[in-house]
């Protein structure tokens, strides 16, 4: 019950912060209307397997995964930069508590994010069935726990100061070694080789399987997005309880 | 009975003892200051007792359970309302409240009661729709305390509650907190004397780190031979 009480206070705190609203439901809008400027003016020939919607739409999807896990991470900061948090943490909750208080709003938000993004991605002529569809929605669904964990860990660590332009990186890193924006396999070498070492990379190898992607390549993708996660947790948990008494 | 037994607490950063060695006790349902003036260690100590800081020496115990070995037992018993603004900015005044019961283990239908009750006694109804960072400092003064006693705590801790108020509103908090004595037991850390000298049952005064003195204000008076509390906290404070 107090979880979700904090989660109720959590989700309505995102909400209700306009600035946030925007960058969430506006950056994967952005992304997506810069591809169709894009593919409107690159013969079809030239497009970059990387850029075809069969592969952007699902690295948009996760592009805006990590700008949720950037404003979790700040709600977190800037809950810490106030006294609000020292009086939760006088009453009894418990650590677990406040992490999943702080995690579950998320997970509808990325669910609602990543179906919009799906959504128009249809609109601009993403060929999948109803099948493919939730199939890749389900492949996405794994990952979210990832970025939701970075969120936590990046927010009970940093202080609101630090938290935003660190958390821009994770933005960066998702763009530039995920395969979204550069073809991964293709490039190789240790840039290819520091792309597969995160969990990125694997993030949208798993969402691209319903559409084709080699399914084995998927499940050890979806085992590295999920020692990621586990591990991501456990030092959240590590870094909030030293957070939570000093 | 004693609520509160501090024995010889010890709270050290790097070279530097915050609080060094702080023994003493307050008693069930009384309302206690705690006068220093900046760094001497009231609010590190209010920290330790509600579990927001380790001791790095001594125990302390709340209701008889020690904050460093039993602090879960702790926690359900008391309640903070701290010097800076300590609400959810964009929840309304009621949904702060409510929030507050139901992280103290109430259903939501007990919370909204709680909630309503709380409104009406600090006369806060007519603002239950507003955000939280749309109040006034006062306001927003009071919806703290308010969210502070919504669970009902046995102790509760009140760090600076006046800070910043103007006089009128200082004066219906005092009222408000002296409404409160004997029903809860109080800590209550303030950098204004008269209002120590208005509200408090026994008065401890503390000086880099260490007690300097404690009792009634009369006792207080009778042991330093000086009679505003005022001129007794220089004097037992100004430098060696």
């Amino acid at each position: 019950m107090k979880t979700i009480a904090f989660a109720n206070r959590n989700l309505k705190e995102i909400l209700r912060d306009l600035t946030a609203l925007l960058f969430v439901v506006g950056m994967p809008l952005l992304m997506l209307l810069i591809w169709l400027i894009i593919s409107q003016a690159t013969p079809g020939d030239y497009m970059p397997a990387n850029f075809q919607l069969v592969s952007y739409i699902p690295g948009v999807a996760l592009f805006g995964m990590t700008f949720l896990s950037m404003f979790l991470g700040i709600h977190i900061a800037q809950d810490k930069s106030t006294s609000f948090l020292s009086r939760l943490f006088a009453g009894p909750m418990k650590t677990g508590e406040y992490l999943l208080g702080y995690a579950l709003p998320v997970l509808p938000l990325c669910i609602v994010q990543m179906t919009m993004v799906l959504g128009c991605g249809l609109l601009l002529g993403y060929e999948a069935t109803f099948v493919q569809l939730l199939s890749t929605m389900g492949c996405l669904l794994v990952s979210v726990p990832a970025f939701i964990a970075m969120g936590l860990f990046l927010g009970s660590l940093l202080s609101e100061k630090a938290v935003a332009p660190l958390s821009s990186i994770l933005v960066q890193l998702m763009a530039l070694t995920s395969g979204m924006m550069l073809d991964v396999d293709m490039i190789g070498g240790v840039y290819g080789g520091i792309c597969k070492a995160l969990p990125f990379y694997h993030a949208l190898n798993l969402a691209k399987v319903p559409m084709g992607a080699n399914a084995f390549s998927g499940w050890i993708s979806a085992l590295v997005v999920l020692g990621y996660t586990v591990a991501l947790f456990m030092l959240s948990v590590v870094v909030f309880r030293k957070v939570r008494r000093k | 009975m004693d609520m509160i037994r501090i024995d010889h607490l010890e709270k050290t950063y790097g070279n530097r003892k915050a609080v060094d060695g702080l023994s003493l006790s307050v008693q069930e349902g009384e309302l206690f200051a705690l006068l220093g003036q900046n760094g001497a260690g009231k609010t590190t100590t209010i920290r330790m007792l509600c579990g927001l800081a380790l001791p790095t020496g001594g125990d302390a115990f709340l209701a008889g359970h020690s904050i460093v070995t039993e602090p879960e037992k702790v926690h359900p018993i008391i309640n903070v309302s701290p010097q800076e603004t300590a609400v959810s900015p964009r929840l309304t005044v009621e949904e702060n409240l409510r929030l507050m019961a139901e992280l103290y283990g109430f259903a939501p239908k007990e919370a909204a009661r709680k909630a309503e009750e709380m409104m009406e006694r600090f006369s806060m109804t007519d603002r239950r729709g507003d955000r939280a960072r749309n109040l006034s400092g006062g306001l927003m003064r009071k919806l703290s305390i308010a969210m502070a006693l919504i669970s009902g705590p046995k102790v509760l801790f009140l760090d600076e509650p006046t800070l910043g108020l103007d006089v009128r509103a200082r004066r219906e908090l005092w009222k408000m907190i002296s409404d409160l004595k004997g029903a809860m037991t109080i800590v209550l850390t303030t950098h204004y004397l008269e209002e120590a000298e208005a509200l408090a049952d026994h008065i401890a005064i503390m000086e880099k780190g260490r007690l300097k003195a404690l009792g009634t204000l009369e006792e207080l008076q009778a042991q330093t031979g000086i009679a505003s509390l005022e001129d007794i906290f220089l004097s037992l404070t100004e430098e060696a």
